[in-house]
Protein backbone atom coordinates (compact mmCIF):
# COMPACT_ATOMS: atom_id res chain seq x y z
CA UNK A 1 0.00 0.00 0.00
CA UNK A 2 3.06 2.48 1.20
CA UNK A 3 4.17 1.40 -2.80
CA UNK A 4 1.40 2.53 -4.23
CA UNK A 5 1.23 5.56 -2.14
CA UNK A 6 4.99 6.78 -3.16
CA UNK A 7 4.27 5.30 -6.69
CA UNK A 8 1.22 7.56 -7.19
CA UNK A 9 2.97 10.88 -5.26
CA UNK A 10 5.94 10.52 -7.58
CA UNK A 11 3.53 10.44 -11.10
CA UNK A 12 1.65 13.20 -9.42
CA UNK A 13 4.85 15.59 -8.84
CA UNK A 14 6.24 14.56 -12.64
CA UNK A 15 2.75 15.73 -13.78
CA UNK A 16 3.00 18.39 -11.53
CA UNK A 17 6.36 19.60 -13.25
CA UNK A 18 5.39 18.92 -16.82
CA UNK A 19 2.05 21.14 -16.08
CA UNK A 20 3.99 23.71 -14.72
CA UNK A 21 6.83 23.28 -17.15
CA UNK A 22 4.40 23.70 -19.97
CA UNK A 23 2.34 26.79 -18.15
CA UNK A 24 5.79 28.76 -17.77
CA UNK A 25 6.44 28.30 -21.69
CA UNK A 26 3.31 29.29 -22.37
CA UNK A 27 3.53 32.68 -20.27
CA UNK A 28 6.70 33.54 -22.02
CA UNK A 29 4.90 33.00 -25.25
CA UNK A 30 2.09 35.44 -24.30
CA UNK A 31 5.12 37.67 -22.56
CA UNK A 32 7.31 37.78 -25.77
CA UNK A 33 3.93 38.04 -27.92
CA UNK A 34 3.51 41.28 -26.20
CA UNK A 35 6.05 42.73 -25.94
CA UNK A 36 6.52 42.04 -29.91
CA UNK A 37 2.97 44.08 -30.31
CA UNK A 38 4.34 46.84 -28.39
CA UNK A 39 7.24 47.25 -30.55
CA UNK A 40 5.11 47.14 -33.43
CA UNK A 41 3.09 49.96 -31.97
CA UNK A 42 6.61 52.01 -31.01
CA UNK A 43 6.95 52.43 -34.24
CA UNK A 44 3.63 53.45 -35.66
CA UNK A 45 3.70 56.00 -32.35
CA UNK A 46 7.06 56.58 -32.23
CA UNK A 47 7.48 55.50 -28.90
CA UNK A 48 10.74 55.99 -27.67
CA UNK A 49 10.60 54.76 -24.53
CA UNK A 50 8.91 51.62 -24.92
CA UNK A 51 11.56 50.87 -27.46
CA UNK A 52 14.55 52.12 -25.55
CA UNK A 53 13.18 49.55 -22.79
CA UNK A 54 12.56 46.33 -25.06
CA UNK A 55 15.94 46.80 -26.88
CA UNK A 56 19.23 45.37 -24.63
CA UNK A 57 21.84 47.74 -24.95
CA UNK A 58 24.23 45.77 -27.41
CA UNK A 59 21.38 44.91 -29.57
CA UNK A 60 21.55 44.70 -33.37
CA UNK A 61 19.31 44.78 -36.08
CA UNK A 62 19.82 43.59 -39.53
CA UNK A 63 18.33 44.51 -42.53
CA UNK A 64 17.48 43.31 -45.94
CA UNK A 65 20.32 45.01 -47.40
CA UNK A 66 22.07 43.41 -44.85
CA UNK A 67 23.02 46.71 -43.39
CA UNK A 68 23.78 46.19 -39.30
CA UNK A 69 22.29 49.16 -36.83
CA UNK A 70 22.77 49.42 -33.09
CA UNK A 71 20.49 50.14 -30.40
CA UNK A 72 21.38 53.84 -31.20
CA UNK A 73 21.08 53.87 -34.64
CA UNK A 74 17.13 52.16 -34.33
CA UNK A 75 16.39 54.82 -32.01
CA UNK A 76 17.56 57.77 -33.97
CA UNK A 77 15.22 56.22 -37.04
CA UNK A 78 12.53 55.70 -34.43
CA UNK A 79 13.02 59.36 -33.32
CA UNK A 80 13.41 61.26 -36.61
CA UNK A 81 10.48 60.44 -37.70
CA UNK A 82 11.95 58.90 -41.08
CA UNK A 83 9.47 55.70 -40.30
CA UNK A 84 5.91 56.25 -41.11
CA UNK A 85 3.90 53.08 -40.52
CA UNK A 86 -0.07 52.67 -41.10
CA UNK A 87 -0.11 49.33 -41.17
CA UNK A 88 1.75 46.05 -39.09
CA UNK A 89 0.06 42.59 -39.10
CA UNK A 90 2.19 39.31 -37.96
CA UNK A 91 1.74 36.17 -38.67
CA UNK A 92 2.86 32.53 -38.76
CA UNK A 93 3.95 33.96 -35.54
CA UNK A 94 6.59 30.61 -33.85
CA UNK A 95 8.68 30.99 -30.37
CA UNK A 96 11.02 28.50 -29.01
CA UNK A 97 12.36 29.03 -24.94
CA UNK A 98 15.23 27.62 -24.60
CA UNK A 99 15.53 28.54 -20.21
CA UNK A 100 16.59 32.46 -20.41
CA UNK A 101 16.60 32.33 -24.18
CA UNK A 102 13.69 32.67 -26.82
CA UNK A 103 13.76 32.80 -30.45
CA UNK A 104 10.63 34.35 -32.46
CA UNK A 105 10.18 33.99 -36.16
CA UNK A 106 7.49 35.57 -37.93
CA UNK A 107 6.13 37.34 -40.95
CA UNK A 108 5.00 40.42 -41.04
CA UNK A 109 2.72 42.69 -43.61
CA UNK A 110 3.74 46.33 -43.16
CA UNK A 111 2.54 49.37 -45.05
CA UNK A 112 5.08 52.03 -44.65
CA UNK A 113 7.33 54.66 -45.91
CA UNK A 114 11.30 55.24 -45.14
CA UNK A 115 12.37 58.58 -45.90
CA UNK A 116 9.37 59.58 -48.08
CA UNK A 117 10.25 55.68 -50.16
CA UNK A 118 7.21 53.31 -49.84
CA UNK A 119 8.48 50.07 -48.12
CA UNK A 120 5.83 48.33 -47.41
CA UNK A 121 5.53 44.53 -48.19
CA UNK A 122 6.18 41.25 -46.30
CA UNK A 123 9.17 40.54 -44.53
CA UNK A 124 10.17 37.54 -42.14
CA UNK A 125 12.14 38.16 -39.28
CA UNK A 126 13.97 36.54 -36.43
CA UNK A 127 14.25 37.96 -32.96
CA UNK A 128 16.60 36.52 -30.22
CA UNK A 129 15.46 37.60 -26.78
CA UNK A 130 17.26 36.93 -23.49
CA UNK A 131 16.04 37.06 -19.75
CA UNK A 132 18.11 38.99 -17.64
CA UNK A 133 17.18 40.43 -13.90
CA UNK A 134 13.75 38.60 -14.28
CA UNK A 135 13.00 40.95 -17.69
CA UNK A 136 13.09 40.00 -21.14
CA UNK A 137 14.82 42.04 -23.70
CA UNK A 138 15.85 42.06 -27.21
CA UNK A 139 19.60 41.28 -27.90
CA UNK A 140 19.06 40.92 -32.22
CA UNK A 141 16.79 40.58 -35.44
CA UNK A 142 17.21 40.30 -38.51
CA UNK A 143 15.09 40.47 -41.52
CA UNK A 144 14.57 39.59 -44.92
CA UNK A 145 11.79 41.15 -47.78
CA UNK A 146 9.94 37.96 -48.82
CA UNK A 147 10.22 37.73 -53.31
CA UNK A 148 7.47 38.43 -54.89
CA UNK A 149 6.30 36.07 -57.20
CA UNK B 1 43.79 42.29 11.23
CA UNK B 2 40.75 39.71 11.43
CA UNK B 3 38.63 42.33 9.25
CA UNK B 4 41.60 43.13 6.86
CA UNK B 5 42.22 39.82 6.17
CA UNK B 6 38.54 38.87 5.69
CA UNK B 7 38.68 42.47 3.39
CA UNK B 8 40.98 40.88 1.32
CA UNK B 9 39.88 37.35 0.81
CA UNK B 10 36.86 39.22 -0.41
CA UNK B 11 38.48 41.35 -2.70
CA UNK B 12 40.46 38.62 -4.16
CA UNK B 13 37.20 36.18 -4.18
CA UNK B 14 35.38 39.04 -6.15
CA UNK B 15 38.53 39.61 -8.55
CA UNK B 16 38.60 35.62 -8.99
CA UNK B 17 35.34 35.37 -9.77
CA UNK B 18 35.60 38.62 -12.20
CA UNK B 19 38.86 37.02 -14.12
CA UNK B 20 37.31 33.26 -14.35
CA UNK B 21 33.82 34.89 -15.57
CA UNK B 22 35.90 36.35 -18.36
CA UNK B 23 37.75 33.73 -18.81
CA UNK B 24 34.75 31.92 -19.51
CA UNK B 25 33.61 34.42 -22.04
CA UNK B 26 36.98 34.40 -23.92
CA UNK B 27 36.78 30.40 -24.13
CA UNK B 28 33.10 30.22 -25.46
CA UNK B 29 34.13 33.18 -28.14
CA UNK B 30 36.76 31.24 -29.18
CA UNK B 31 34.85 27.75 -29.64
CA UNK B 32 31.74 29.96 -31.27
CA UNK B 33 34.25 31.12 -33.66
CA UNK B 34 35.73 27.78 -34.40
CA UNK B 35 32.14 26.27 -35.00
CA UNK B 36 31.52 29.24 -37.19
CA UNK B 37 34.59 29.04 -39.47
CA UNK B 38 33.94 24.47 -39.54
CA UNK B 39 30.57 25.26 -40.93
CA UNK B 40 31.73 27.69 -43.34
CA UNK B 41 34.09 24.92 -44.56
CA UNK B 42 31.27 22.07 -44.14
CA UNK B 43 29.54 24.19 -47.17
CA UNK B 44 32.34 23.45 -49.74
CA UNK B 45 32.94 19.86 -48.19
CA UNK B 46 29.47 19.04 -48.36
CA UNK B 47 29.96 17.35 -44.87
CA UNK B 48 26.52 16.31 -43.60
CA UNK B 49 27.51 14.94 -40.53
CA UNK B 50 28.76 18.10 -39.43
CA UNK B 51 25.25 19.63 -40.43
CA UNK B 52 23.33 17.14 -38.41
CA UNK B 53 25.55 17.93 -35.63
CA UNK B 54 25.90 21.63 -35.45
CA UNK B 55 22.11 22.06 -36.12
CA UNK B 56 19.53 21.65 -33.38
CA UNK B 57 16.75 19.54 -34.20
CA UNK B 58 14.61 23.15 -34.12
CA UNK B 59 16.84 24.84 -36.53
CA UNK B 60 15.04 27.18 -39.02
CA UNK B 61 17.25 28.93 -41.30
CA UNK B 62 16.00 32.15 -42.70
CA UNK B 63 17.36 33.12 -46.32
CA UNK B 64 17.66 36.62 -47.78
CA UNK B 65 14.30 36.04 -50.27
CA UNK B 66 12.57 35.25 -46.91
CA UNK B 67 12.35 31.25 -47.33
CA UNK B 68 12.40 29.55 -43.67
CA UNK B 69 14.43 26.25 -44.23
CA UNK B 70 14.08 23.43 -41.35
CA UNK B 71 16.89 21.56 -40.32
CA UNK B 72 15.14 18.43 -42.01
CA UNK B 73 15.01 20.66 -45.46
CA UNK B 74 18.71 21.66 -44.71
CA UNK B 75 19.87 18.57 -44.75
CA UNK B 76 17.84 17.00 -47.94
CA UNK B 77 19.56 19.91 -49.78
CA UNK B 78 22.79 18.94 -48.47
CA UNK B 79 22.81 15.76 -49.72
CA UNK B 80 21.42 16.55 -53.02
CA UNK B 81 24.24 18.47 -53.89
CA UNK B 82 26.56 17.14 -56.83
CA UNK B 83 30.20 17.08 -56.42
CA UNK B 84 31.19 20.95 -57.20
CA UNK B 85 27.72 22.23 -57.40
CA UNK B 86 27.36 24.16 -53.95
CA UNK B 87 29.50 26.53 -52.22
CA UNK B 88 33.26 26.40 -53.16
CA UNK B 89 34.48 28.70 -50.53
CA UNK B 90 32.98 30.63 -48.12
CA UNK B 91 35.18 32.99 -46.03
CA UNK B 92 34.20 34.54 -43.09
CA UNK B 93 34.88 37.80 -41.29
CA UNK B 94 34.08 40.48 -38.71
CA UNK B 95 32.42 38.00 -36.39
CA UNK B 96 30.75 39.13 -33.03
CA UNK B 97 30.18 36.91 -30.66
CA UNK B 98 28.04 38.14 -27.67
CA UNK B 99 27.72 35.63 -24.74
CA UNK B 100 24.23 35.36 -22.55
CA UNK B 101 25.01 32.08 -20.19
CA UNK B 102 24.13 29.12 -22.51
CA UNK B 103 23.17 31.58 -24.99
CA UNK B 104 25.07 33.04 -27.80
CA UNK B 105 24.37 35.57 -30.76
CA UNK B 106 27.59 35.67 -33.47
CA UNK B 107 27.11 38.38 -36.06
CA UNK B 108 29.31 38.29 -39.27
CA UNK B 109 30.18 38.72 -43.26
CA UNK B 110 30.46 36.22 -45.02
CA UNK B 111 32.31 36.21 -49.04
CA UNK B 112 30.40 33.11 -50.79
CA UNK B 113 31.63 31.23 -53.70
CA UNK B 114 28.58 29.73 -55.16
CA UNK B 115 27.27 27.99 -58.10
CA UNK B 116 23.99 26.81 -58.57
CA UNK B 117 21.96 24.54 -61.58
CA UNK B 118 25.10 25.74 -63.78
CA UNK B 119 24.76 29.40 -62.44
CA UNK B 120 27.09 31.56 -60.71
CA UNK B 121 25.18 32.79 -57.23
CA UNK B 122 28.15 34.19 -55.51
CA UNK B 123 27.53 37.17 -53.36
CA UNK B 124 27.98 39.02 -49.83
CA UNK B 125 26.17 38.13 -46.74
CA UNK B 126 25.34 39.26 -43.71
CA UNK B 127 23.94 36.63 -40.97
CA UNK B 128 22.72 36.41 -37.57
CA UNK B 129 23.06 33.23 -35.76
CA UNK B 130 21.84 31.93 -32.19
CA UNK B 131 23.32 29.26 -30.35
CA UNK B 132 22.26 27.19 -27.20
CA UNK B 133 24.40 24.99 -24.96
CA UNK B 134 22.78 21.82 -23.87
CA UNK B 135 23.93 18.94 -22.48
CA UNK B 136 27.39 20.43 -22.84
CA UNK B 137 27.46 21.30 -26.22
CA UNK B 138 26.81 24.15 -28.31
CA UNK B 139 24.30 23.62 -31.26
CA UNK B 140 22.67 26.57 -33.97
CA UNK B 141 19.22 27.32 -33.09
CA UNK B 142 18.21 29.79 -35.44
CA UNK B 143 20.50 31.19 -38.82
CA UNK B 144 19.66 34.39 -40.82
CA UNK B 145 21.29 35.71 -43.92
CA UNK B 146 20.38 39.14 -46.00
CA UNK B 147 22.01 39.27 -49.36
CA UNK B 148 24.46 42.89 -48.88
CA UNK B 149 22.90 44.90 -51.65
CA UNK B 150 25.76 45.67 -54.85
CA UNK B 151 25.75 49.44 -54.99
Amino acid sequence: MKRVAIAISVVGLVFGVAILAQTQTESVEQELKKLEKEIGQAWAKRDVASYDRILADDYTWTDFDGIVWTKAQDLETLKSGEVVNTSYVVDDWKVRVYGDAAVVTGRTTVKETWKGKDVSGQYRYTGTWVKRAGRWQLVASHTSKIAQK
Amino acid sequence: MNRIAIAVSVVGLVFGGVILAQTQTESVEQELIKLENEWADAWAKQDVAFFERIEADDYTYTSPSGEVWTKAKDLVFVKSLKPGEGVHSQIIAEMKVRVYGDTAVVTGHCAVKEMYKGQDVSGQERWTHTWIKRSGRWQCVAAHSSEIAQK
